[in-house]
């Protein structure tokens, strides 16, 4: 009980005020996106309001518990996530023509999200004992933190999830490099990489897959088809203009120009209603987070605290990158959600208690155990 | 500090962990900032230009056509309104599949496939514009369309106003028609749009400012499925200005009648301010084809008919005005002193001049007759010698002052001067001198003179009203829809004929003659006891005893006439092209349109008209009347009166076919009532 109130008191506020706006920010626009002159307030809205209560919850809960158990039953939580993964292949629900869902108690939920804290608490527990961290990793020894990844890449991409598959090589590799890879290492592997994709776009890919990343070349080919997401964000960002719309007055937003805004395409709707100055708001938030969340991982004393701090910044970052550029143009339409923004329980509360652990880790930074 | 402690005393290198997250760091940083800089060009460059294109997004102006103003005869009665046209039309960005739209649309509208797949490509191809694709549909039609309207998505239906006549043919001319606006047009006019109407003929052009109205918009907000959210702006139209014309349509209706589907024209003036009371030209077309897209068929139709439905001849065409003309060169002999009422030429049946018999139309003669004789006869021997006398320069200044040879400048289009034939005239356009047998034919009004029906009646008109020229007045009023507020167009005179009163109100009295003496030659036109004044003409076509069955060659039949002599009201000129005699065709025209009016001025009654009607027994049916030749007419007309009959010699440009055209005459003569 002492050592918790200690927590409570030593709580990294940069930290939780940053995830506490954003969430304020996430609701605040998906009003907008929902709203309805009748009602005012959309389900969906109160619906991630909920969701959101319980990944402060979870938050916490995760913030209390020691890193120490985390560690200690990293493997355990990996194992739940892949096991839920293959359960989604038998009693999936199916969506939008893909089998992405579980159905537990009325309540639906989406296991790769969670798939993803699971793995970087795994993969960090992988480090923790990994002699590779003295010289680097190499072909070889990349083996196992591979496979680590490989097994929920694959259980995600036949969902199929193609975006949230390649979001667990990102956090991975992202993990995987700052542990340290031997530079020949890397580059070998490039080049694998680029002999592989050639075989990989004929074979592998699903044709509305290549159809995305063709439209994302040129959008302008089919407005109203493929293309039609593109141009209509890019409008929706670009009228917003400096100072924005204002609240409500986005008529992109208000007028359903967008079949996806309350989800993938959420920053759309601040981008239009508040402007330049609204989404570099965002941006910096988001900026301050993956600050924060580095440096706590830089005065780790640890090794899987560190890098379970830093997965779960990899995790924010490319969500953030990937989303957003897909919301400017600048990359394909990918069905990866806007931490904390977007609509989907499942993604909030993963994403609320990954920040959970990472505040853990950081209330825990001075005291000795 | 050797490391970060691993689980199992890992000993890993804290310093290039450090570096490489601050690496991260940069990295992360970096990338966020390009994430930044797409925005402020998104939003902070290109700001405005996505701003417009949400707003076209999200909005739809909607044009809403004004119709034009109406026009109503000198009654109040109207002649062209406005109704509704429904068109069907693609709003192309809500389309998601063209083909298949175009495709159910034809469906719908059992129309072909490739006839809306050609007016949805030919339409115009600016973003946000309706295309047109089948226009003018029909209620049963626009139910089909509306009740498919869940498998047509991105199809609209238009509400144009379009021209309604409720009277078809009855004046088409006269209205002329309006169409969209040519891009050279576009150019040169200020204040139109693109798919604007503007007036290209009769008067649709010439009161183009005043009829064409203001269009109106509704701007509308949709939302992403084009669906119709609620109206933003709404500008109202304003209707054209309406005309009331001088024109009545009762009169305007018996030409129509009595003319038929002949070729020919009728023109009625008030000679007491010069308007218009009726101007029809035959045939005619239904005006209500140029009211939606015209049917390239009836284009076709109308411009190939050899009829040339689409001319308007009171006025655009020019035709020798024949014994018509006798009225001025009687005049022009009384001013100038060389005749007096009781003068007397002997007419032996031709005339003799030079080496040359020009020919009376009654070949055994009038013998001696005066000036009113040889009006109401319409001897030519008299007038023959009569031109000798007055030679042409004389001839053409009494022309002149009627205004032969010069418009009238009625406010239509396509108006014809005619020619009134000097020497200086033929050495311009002929290239040679005058010969004093050219004067001959241009004093009975044949050889080089023309003349348009409308310029003939209007120099009538001066002749009975004491010398007056008017300008044809057919717009008398102009107002303006909304307020009331209206332009009133006075009765304009261009000109005054120079000449004692005295002299034109004799050769006024002259013309009574014709029509009331019993030797007349306009008896057809009688209208009760309305004492009234005229003059046949027979004009020439084609040289003396060619192409007897050739029925476009045949004589154009005249008719001019005035009542009452004393104070004349109305003024009629009749043309009827190719029908032979004036007497006998174009007399009984002018008397349908004067018994009309007269009836409606109370100063007959139908029972009268029936009384004094000159029914002279019908001739034997040898033919019908379709296949009846001149010279069938000819015996008819032998055998009931002294109808005058062309044998005045025609036009001839040479001394050397109007020498064969001579021989020729004489050859012919032998056979009496050839001609």
């Amino acid at each position: 009980m002492f050592k918790s109130k200690r927590i409570a008191l030593s709580i990294d506020w940069p930290l939780t005020l940053t995830v506490l706006a954003l969430c304020t920010v996430g609701l605040g626009a998906l009003y907008s996106a929902g709203f309805n002159e009748q009602l005012g307030y959309s389900a969906q809205m109160k619906r991630q309001a909920m969701s959101m209560g319980v990944g402060l919850l979870c938050f916490l809960i995760c913030m209390l518990i020691k890193p120490e158990i985390w560690k200690r039953n990293a493997y355990l939580v990996y194992l739940l996530g892949c096991g839920l993964l293959t359960a989604i292949l038998f009693s999936g629900v199916v969506a939008g023509g893909a089998r992405r869902w579980l159905e537990i108690g009325g309540f639906r939920m989406q296991p790769s999200e969670f798939m993803k804290v699971a793995l970087i608490v795994a993969l960090a527990r992988l480090f923790s004992s990994s002699t590779s961290l003295e010289k680097g990793y190499q072909i070889l020894s990349l083996i196992k933190p591979c496979l680590l990844m490989g097994v929920p890449f694959v259980l995600i991409v036949v969902e199929p999830d193609l975006g949230t598959g390649l979001c667990h090589l990102l956090i991975g590799g992202s993990m995987l490099m700052l542990a340290g890879v031997r530079k020949r290492t890397v580059l070998t592997l490039g080049l694998l990489g680029m002999c592989l994709a050639v075989p990989a776009w004929f074979f592998g890919l699903k044709d509305y897959q290549k159809q995305r990343i063709l439209t994302f070349m040129s959008p302008e080919d089919d407005p109203l088809g493929s293309g039609y997401h593109a141009i209509q964000s890019k409008i929706a960002v670009g009228s917003g203009s400096l100072t924005g719309k204002g609240f409500l007055q986005g008529t992109q937003t208000q007028l359903r120009f967008l079949p996806e805004q309350t989800t993938d395409f959420i920053f759309s709707v601040l981008a239009e209603e508040w402007g330049f100055v609204g989404s570099a708001v965002v941006i910096f938030l988001y900026g301050f987070l993956i600050l924060r969340l580095l440096t706590i991982s830089a005065r780790c004393s640890e090794i899987f605290p560190a890098f379970v701090v830093i997965g779960v910044a990899a995790m924010i970052f490319w969500h953030v990158i990937v989303n957003v550029g897909m919301v400017v143009g600048v990359l394909p339409v990918v069905g990866l959600t806007l931490p904390l923004l977007s609509f989907g329980g499942s993604s909030v509360v993963a994403v609320l208690g990954a920040l959970g652990l990472a505040a853990g880790v950081s209330s825990r930074r001075f005291l000795f155990h | 500090m050797a490391g970060l402690v691993g689980g199992d005393s890992v000993n890993f290198d804290l310093g290039s962990f450090k570096v490489r997250l601050k690496v991260a760091l940069v990295a992360s940083y970096f990338i966020f900032s390009l994430i930044l800089l797409r925005l402020w060009f998104l939003q902070g460059l290109n700001g405005p230009y996505y701003r417009d294109k949400s707003e076209n997004n999200r909005t739809r102006l909607i044009k809403t056509v004004a119709p034009r103003g109406s026009i109503f005869d000198r009654d109040g009665r109207m002649l062209v309104g406005s109704r509704p046209s429904f068109d069907v039309a693609l709003m192309l960005e809500d389309v998601p599949d063209l083909e298949g739209t175009v495709e159910t649309l034809a469906e719908v509208l059992q129309r072909p496939v490739g006839e809306i797949q050609e007016r949805v490509k030919s339409g115009r191809s600016r973003p946000f514009e309706p295309r047109i694709a089948a226009s003018d549909v029909s209620r049963e039609e626009l139910g089909r369309v509306r009740a498919n309207g869940y498998r047509l998505p991105g199809v609209i239906v238009d509400v144009v106003p379009v021209r309604d006549y409720p009277f078809d043919s009855m004046a088409a001319h006269i209205f002329g028609y309006a169409r969209e606006i040519s891009k050279k047009e576009l150019e040169s006019r200020e204040g139109y749009a693109r798919g604007d109407l503007i007036g290209k003929t009769g008067l649709e052009l010439a009161q183009e400012t005043s009829l064409r109205g203001q269009n109106g918009f509704v701007r509308i907000e949709v939302d992403a499925g084009g669906r119709r959210k609620k109206e933003l702006e709404v500008k109202d139209y304003l209707k054209g200005r309406d005309l009331h014309l001088s024109l009545d349509l009762d009169l305007q209706l018996a030409a129509q009648e009595v003319l038929k589907n002949r070729r020919g024209a009728v023109v009625a003036l008030d000679p007491r301010n010069g308007d218009v009371l009726a101007l029809y030209s035959g045939p005619s077309y239904d005006a209500n084809h140029f009211s939606v897209a015209l049917n390239p068929a009836v284009w076709k139709e109308l411009t190939s008919s050899p009829d040339k439905p689409l001319n308007n001849r009171p006025l655009t065409a020019a035709y020798p005005p024949g014994s018509t003309f006798k009225l001025f060169a009687a005049v022009a002999g009384l001013a100038e002193n060389l005749i007096s009422e009781s003068t007397v030429f002997n007419c032996p049946g031709y005339y003799r001049f030079g080496k040359r018999n020009y020919r009376c139309h009654k070949r055994s003669g009038h013998g001696k007759v005066n000036l009113r004789q040889s009006i109401a006869m319409s001897c030519n021997a008299y007038f023959y010698q009569l031109g000798v006398m007055l030679g042409i320069d004389r001839l053409s200044k009494y022309g002149e002052m009627f205004g032969f040879g010069s418009l009238t400048e009625i406010a239509l289009d396509g108006e014809k001067s005619g020619i009134l034939p000097s020497r200086k005239w033929k050495k311009e356009k002929v290239g040679e001198q005058w010969w004093p047998g050219d004067t001959i034919p241009v004093s009975i009004g044949q050889g080089y003179l023309t003349v348009t029906p409308l310029q003939l009646a209007n120099a009538v008109a001066a002749l009975v009203n004491g010398g007056i020229i008017y300008k044809p007045r057919l717009v008398r009023k102009v107002v303006e829809h909304e307020s009331g507020k209206s332009r009133v167009y006075h009765s304009q005179h261009s000109n005054l004929v120079p000449l004692p009163k005295e002299i034109l109100h004799l050769v006024r009295d002259m013309g009574s003659e014709v029509v009331h003496h019993e030797r007349g030659t306009g008896k057809r036109a009688r209208v009760g006891e309305i004492r009234i004044g005229g003059k046949t003409g027979t004009a020439q076509v084609s040289r003396l005893g060619t192409q007897e069955n050739d029925e476009r060659l045949q004589d154009h039949a005249w008719f001019i006439s005035y009542a009452p002599v004393e104070e004349p009201m109305i003024v009629v000129a009749a043309l009827v092209e190719n029908a032979g005699s004036g007497g006998l065709e174009a007399a009984p025209v002018s008397h349908s349109i004067m018994s009309k009016f007269f009836l409606k001025q109370g100063m007959v009654t139908e029972e009268e008209i029936e009384e004094h009607k000159f029914d002279p027994p019908k001739p034997p049916v040898a033919a019908t009347e379709a296949t009846a030749t001149r010279a069938e007419r000819t015996m008819a007309a032998a055998a009931t009166s002294d109808q005058e009959m062309a044998a005045e010699l025609p036009s001839l440009p040479s001394v050397g076919i109007r020498d064969q055209a001579q021989s020729r005459a004489q050859m012919n003569s032998p056979e009496e009532e050839d001609f």
